[in-house]
C-alpha cells in the first residue's frame, strides 16, 4: 500500500465518519435542546390521541373512547397537537396548547416542525416536574393530548408529588381522569380520602371522580358524600353527584336530604342540587320534604329550586306558601321573593296577590318584588301603590323603588305628585 | 424715657408688618410643619375640640367615633372658635383639619393665633380651589363654619371651577344648604328641626328623594321647579338638598339666584 493510498483511504474514512456522525447529531438533538437554542415564540407539533380534536385556535375537545356521539356544531380537527412556547434566554416562559392545523401565519413564530409523541411527552413531563408554576401547570396539557403514549401513571405520579405546586398537581390529576386509558378510580379516590393531603387536591379528586367515563366514579363519590367525617368534602362530593346523570346518584341525593344523621352543610348541598334539576320527580320530592326540612336555610333552597325549575306546578305551590298565614313570615317572604325572581309568577299575578295580602311585612315584600321586575306592568303597579294605597308607609316604599326605576314615565309621575 | 418710646415704636412697626401680611403669606412664612389658626364660628356650632363638630341638625365626625359615644359627646359639644391646623410640606398645604375649640400644643405647631373670619374664609376658599379633595373638602367646611361672613359668592365660583371634583361637589352641597336655610328663613347651623310631618308631606318627601334618583335631565328641572315654587318650605328645602347633591350646573345657578337675593 502506498503512502498515497493510506492517505486517501484515511481521508475517505474521515468523510464517511462525518457523513455518518452529522445526521446522527441532528437526530439526537432533543426537543429541549432545540427549544433552548431558540428565542421568542416557537411551535412544535405532534399527533393527538384518538378522541382529541380542536379548531386550531383555542377550542379543544376530548371525547371518551366510549362516547360515540358527534358534535356537528363546529369543525373539530383530530390533530395535530400544536404547542406554542415563548422562550427567553433559553428558558420557557409560557406554553399555549392548541389542537388542529394553523390557519394563519403568525409573525415572529419559529416553526420547529413535527416531533415524536414520546419525545413530546417526556419533554413536557420534565417541564411539569421542574418549571415554575404557569409553565409547569400548562406543560401538563400536551402530555395528556399526545398520541400512542400511556400517560395516566405519570400524571397520577405527578399529582402525588407533594413538592410540586398545587396548581400543577391539580392539573395532572384532572388530565389523569380525562385520558381514559384505564380505570383510575382507586388512585383518585385514595387522594380524596387522604386527610394529610392538600384540601384543594382532595377537592379536585372529588371533581375528577365525577368526570370519569361511564359513571365509574359515582360509587366512590357516593361514599365520600355519605361520610360524616368531613362535611366540607362530603358537600363537594354531593355537589358533583348532582351533576352526574345517574339514577343511583339521584337516589343518594334524596337519601342525603331525608337522613337525619347527615350534616346541615351536606343536606343543604343535596337540596340545592336536586332543586336545580328540571326533573318533575325531584321537584315533587323537594316539595314533599319542605315542611320536614325544618331549617330556614334548607327551605330557602327548596323555594329557590322550585321557583326556577318547578315547572307548571310551581306557581300554585309557591302562592300556597306565600298566602299561608300559619307559616312563619320569613318563609312566606322568601317564597314571594323567589317566585318574583322566576317566571313562575307573572307581574299580573303579583299585582293581584298584593291586593290579597293584608299584613304589612308581606305587602312590603310584594312591593320590593315588583321593584325587581323590569316590565312596565310592574312600574304601573308601583305607581298605583305610590299614588293611592291607603297606607302612607307603603306609598313611600313604592315611591322609593320607583326612584330606582329607569323608566321615563316615572319622572313624569313623580313630578305630577310633587306639583299637583 | 427715650428708650421706652423707641420700644413702643418698634412694637408698633412689628404689628404693622404682621397686619400688612396676608394670611397666605403668614402660613408660608411659618415654613413646613403644622400651622394652627383660629377664627370665630357661626352661632350654633359646637365641637369637642378634636374629632367632632355639630351645628343645628348636622354632625361631622372625624377620626374614630361610634354611636355609643353619642351621649357622652353631646355633653362635651361646646361652642368655640373654628380651629384649623394645616400640615405643610415644600411650601404646600398637604392636609387640613378642622375642629371647634381645643388646641394643638405640639412643639412643632406654629400658632398664628386668632385671625379674622373674613381673612380666613378668603384664604381657605382660595386654597380649596387649587387643592386636592383631601384639603379642598375640609377647607370648604372650615370656610362655611366661619362667622359673620358671606362666603357664598366665592363658594359659587368654587363650585364651578375648583380643580378637584370632590371639592366642587362639597361647595355645591353647602350652597344647597345655605339656599335651603334662606328659603326656610332659618340659619345654617342654628336651628334644630324636629318638624312633625303629616303623612302626605312624608310621601311627597319620599317623592323628592325618588325623583332625585332619576337621570339629571329628568330630575333637575322638576327639583328646581319645586325649590322655586312649591308652597311647602320643607319640600323646597328637601328639593334644594337633593339639588345640592346633584352637582348639576343648573342647581348652582339656582343657588346663586337664591343666595344673591333674586329669589327667596
Amino acid at each position: 500500500m502506498t503512502r498515497f493510498d493510506r492517505a486517501t483511504r484515511a481521508a475517505c474514512a474521515a468523510v464517511a465518519m462525518l457523513a455518518t456522525v452529522v445526521p446522527l447529531t441532528a437526530r439526537a438533538q432533543t426537543i429541549a435542546d432545540r427549544v433552548h437554542g431558540a428565542s421568542g415564540d416557537v411551535e412544535i407539533r405532534f399527533a393527538a390521541r384518538p378522541g382529541v380534536c380542536g379548531d386550531g385556535e383555542g377550542s379543544v375537545n376530548v371525547r371518551s373512547r366510549h362516547d360515540t356521539g358527534t358534535d356537528e356544531s363546529w369543525h373539530c380537527e383530530p390533530g395535530p397537537v400544536r404547542v406554542r412556547l415563548t422562550v427567553h434566554n433559553g428558558t420557557v416562559r409560557a406554553i399555549h396548547t392548541l389542537v388542529g392545523s394553523r390557519h394563519r401565519e403568525i409573525a415572529g413564530l419559529t416553526d420547529l416542525g413535527a416531533v415524536g409523541d414520546r419525545d413530546a411527552v417526556q419533554y413536557f413531563l420534565s417541564l411539569a416536574r421542574s418549571a415554575d408554576v404557569p409553565v409547569a401547570r400548562e406543560a401538563v396539557t400536551p402530555v395528556a393530548l399526545a398520541d400512542s403514549v400511556t400517560v395516566a401513571p405519570d400524571l397520577l405520579s405527578l399529582a402525588n408529588e407533594r413538592s410540586r405546586p398545587i396548581e400543577v398537581r391539580k392539573n395532572a390529576l384532572f388530565w389523569a381522569g380525562q385520558v381514559d386509558e384505564s380505570d383510575v378510580t382507586a388512585p383518585v379516590q385514595r387522594i380524596a380520602d387522604d386527610t394529610t393531603e392538600d384540601r384543594r387536591l382532595r377537592e379536585q379528586a372529588v371533581f375528577v371522580l365525577s368526570q370519569l367515563p361511564d359513571g365509574a366514579g359515582v360509587p366512590a363519590l357516593t361514599r365520600v358524600a355519605r361520610s360524616n367525617a368531613e362535611p366540607w368534602l362530603a358537600a363537594k362530593a354531593t355537589f358533583w353527584l348532582g351533576q352526574v346523570d345517574d339514577p343511583g346518584a339521584r337516589q343518594t341525593l334524596r337519601q342525603l336530604v331525608t337522613d337525619r344523621g347527615v350534616s346541615e352543610e351536606v343536606k343543604a348541598q343535596a337540596v340545592f342540587v336536586l332543586g336545580q334539576h328540571d326533573s318533575p320527580d325531584d321537584q315533587a320530592f323537594l316539595r314533599r320534604q319542605f315542611d320536614a326540612l325544618g331549617t330556614k336555610k334548607l327551605q330557602d333552597r327548596v323555594l329557590m329550586g322550585v321557583a326556577q325549575h318547578g315547572g307548571p306546578g310551581a306557581k300554585a305551590w309557591l302562592l300556597g306558601i306565600v298566602t299561608d298565614s300559619a307559616r312563619p313570615i320569613e318563609v312566606r317572604k322568601q317564597a314571594l321573593f323567589w317566585a318574583g325572581q322566576s317566571e313562575a309568577l307573572e307581574t299580573s299575578d303579583l299585582t293581584a296577590l298584593y291586593g290579597r295580602l293584608h299584613d304589612d311585612a308581606m305587602q312590603r315584600q310584594a312591593i320590593f318584588v315588583l321593584s325587581q321586575r323590569d316590565d312596565s306592568a310592574a312600574t304601573d303597579a308601583l305607581m298605583r301603590i305610590a299614588r293611592s294605597d291607603p297606607e302612607h308607609d307603603l306609598r313611600k316604599q313604592a315611591m322609593f323603588w320607583l326612584g330606582q326605576k329607569n323608566d321615563p314615565r316615572v319622572a313624569k309621575f313623580l313630578a305630577d305628585i310633587l306639583e299637583h | 424715657m427715650r428708650y421706652g418710646i423707641l420700644m413702643t415704636a418698634a412694637l408698633a412697626l412689628g404689628a404693622g408688618r404682621a397686619a400688612g401680611q396676608s394670611l397666605a403669606q403668614r402660613v408660608r412664612s411659618a415654613g413646613d410643619g403644622r400651622v394652627q389658626l383660629r377664627f370665630a364660628s357661626r352661632p350654633g356650632v359646637c365641637g369637642d375640640g378634636r374629632s367632632t363638630i355639630s351645628g343645628g341638625d348636622r354632625n361631622f365626625m372625624r377620626g374614630n367615633w361610634s354611636a355609643d359615644d353619642a351621649g357622652e359627646w353631646r355633653r362635651r359639644c361646646e361652642p368655640g372658635p373654628v380651629r384649623v391646623v394645616l400640615r405643610t410640606a415644600n411650601a404646600s398645604v398637604e392636609r387640613l383639619s378642622v375642629n371647634i375649640g381645643g388646641s394643638d400644643s405640639g412643639s412643632d405647631v406654629h400658632d398664628l393665633g386668632t385671625v379674622s373670619a373674613h381673612d380666613a374664609v378668603e384664604y381657605l376658599l382660595d386654597l380649596a380651589g387649587g387643592s386636592s379633595h383631601r384639603v379642598g373638602d375640609d377647607a370648604v367646611l372650615a370656610a362655611v363654619l366661619a362667622d359673620s361672613t358671606t362666603p357664598w359668592p366665592s363658594l359659587i365660583t368654587l363650585a364651578r371651577t375648583a380643580q378637584s371634583h370632590d371639592t366642587r361637589e362639597s361647595a355645591t352641597f353647602w350652597l344647597g344648604q345655605a339656599a335651603a336655610a334662606r328659603v326656610t328663613g332659618t340659619t345654617l347651623f342654628g336651628d334644630h328641626h324636629d318638624t312633625d310631618e303629616s303623612d302626605d308631606e312624608a310621601v311627597r318627601g319620599e317623592a323628592i328623594f325618588a325623583i332625585s334618583q332619576q337621570p339629571h335631565d329628568e330630575s333637575v328641572p322638576v327639583l328646581i321647579r319645586v325649590a322655586r315654587t312649591n308652597k311647602d318650605p320643607e319640600l323646597r328645602k328637601k328639593a334644594l338638598f337633593w339639588l345640592g347633591q346633584s352637582g348639576d350646573p343648573r342647581a348652582i345657578d339656582l343657588f346663586s339666584q337664591i343666595l344673591n337675593g333674586a329669589e327667596r
